[in-house]
C-alpha cells in the first residue's frame, strides 16, 4: 500500500491531478474490518483549468511512463489494481473533505466513514447494503454529520427507506 | 460478555466473534490488505467449486507477503487467521 501512496503522491506533486482520496471498499476498510474487494478506487480532482474536461487520460499516460500497466479500467501500481475516478457532485464533496491520515510514513487522504456512508446510500448496490452496517457500527460514527450529507444531497428520503429495509 | 453468560458455549463463540472483529477493524490497513488478498482466494475456491470463473487476485507480493517478505510475527492476528499457513500450503502446492 505504501509503494502506492507514493506513486499517488509523486503524481500529485508533478500536477497531474490536483488532489485524491482513496475511496470504495480499501477506504470502508480503513475504518472497520476488511472488506473484499477486487481493486482500489482512487477519486482524483484535477487542476482547475482543466475541470471542463473530465478524462483520466492524463493520469493514465503519466502512470503508464512510469511503467505501470493499464489493464481495461484498472491500471496496475506494485501488482494491485487500481481503479482511477472522477468525482460528482457527491464524492467532489468526499473529496475536498477527505481525512488526513498515513500509511506508514506517508500523508495520504480518505473519503470519510460518513462521506462513504453516505455514498452508499446513493448507490445501493448489493455491495453497499452488505457493507453499510459495519460502517455505521464504527465507535467515532457521526451520525449528525452523516444526515447533514444525506440533507445536504437529498439523499434523507432514500436513507429513509434503506434504513427501514436494513434495520425493521 | 457478562459474567453471568460467562461458559456458555454459544455465548463465549459470539463473544470471541466480536473480538475478533474488533481486532480485525483495529489492525492497520497494511494488515487488512492481507486478509483482502486471503479473501479474495477463499471466494475464488468457492466459485472453482461450483463451476464459476474465478476473478483475479492481488499476488501475495503486492500485500507483502512475498517469498522475501518475512512471516508474520508468531501469535499477531496474521498469524492467527491462518493467512501464512494458507501461503504456505499454497507455495507447496505449486
Amino acid at each position: 500500500m505504501e509503494a502506492i501512496i507514493q506513486v499517488l503522491n509523486e503524481m500529485a506533486g508533478d500536477g497531474i491531478v490536483a488532489d485524491y482520496a482513496i475511496g470504495g471498499a480499501i477506504a470502508v476498510s480503513f475504518y472497520t474490518e476488511p472488506q473484499e474487494t477486487l481493486d482500489i478506487d482512487i477519486f482524483v480532482a484535477f487542476p482547475a483549468e482543466e475541470q471542463a474536461v473530465i478524462s483520466m487520460q492524463p493520469v493514465y499516460d503519466y502512470l503508464e511512463k512510469k511503467g505501470h500497466k493499464a489493464s481495461g479500467e484498472h491500471i496496475s501500481i506494485h501488482g494491485m489494481p487500481v481503479q482511477f475516478l472522477p468525482t460528482d457532485e457527491l464524492t467532489g464533496d468526499a473529496l475536498a473533505n477527505a481525512e488526513h491520515t498515513t500509511v506508514g510514513d506517508l500523508p495520504t487522504r480518505v473519503f470519510t466513514k460518513e462521506h462513504l456512508a453516505a455514498i452508499m446510500v446513493k448507490l445501493q448496490r448489493p455491495k453497499d447494503r452488505a457493507r453499510l452496517p459495519a460502517l455505521l457500527d464504527v465507535d467515532d460514527f457521526d451520525s449528525g454529520v452523516f444526515e447533514a450529507i444525506l440533507e445536504r444531497f437529498g439523499l434523507a428520503e432514500r436513507w429513509a427507506a434503506l434504513r427501514r429495509r436494513l434495520y425493521e | 460478555m457478562s459474567e453471568a453468560t460467562r461458559g456458555d458455549p454459544l455465548q463465549d463463540a459470539l463473544g470471541d466473534k466480536e473480538f475478533l472483529r474488533l481486532e480485525l477493524r483495529r489492525m492497520p490497513i497494511e494488515d487488512k490488505l492481507k486478509v483482502i488478498a486471503l479473501m479474495q482466494r477463499r471466494s475464488n475456491a468457492i466459485r472453482r467449486a461450483t463451476g464459476r470463473p474465478a476473478r483475479e487476485e492481488w499476488p501475495w507480493e503486492a500485500v507483502g507477503l512475498g517469498e522475501d517478505d518475512p512471516p508474520p510475527e508468531k501469535g499477531s492476528l496474521i498469524d492467527r487467521l491462518g493467512i501464512y499457513d494458507y501461503l504456505r500450503a499454497e507455495r507447496e502446492r505449486a
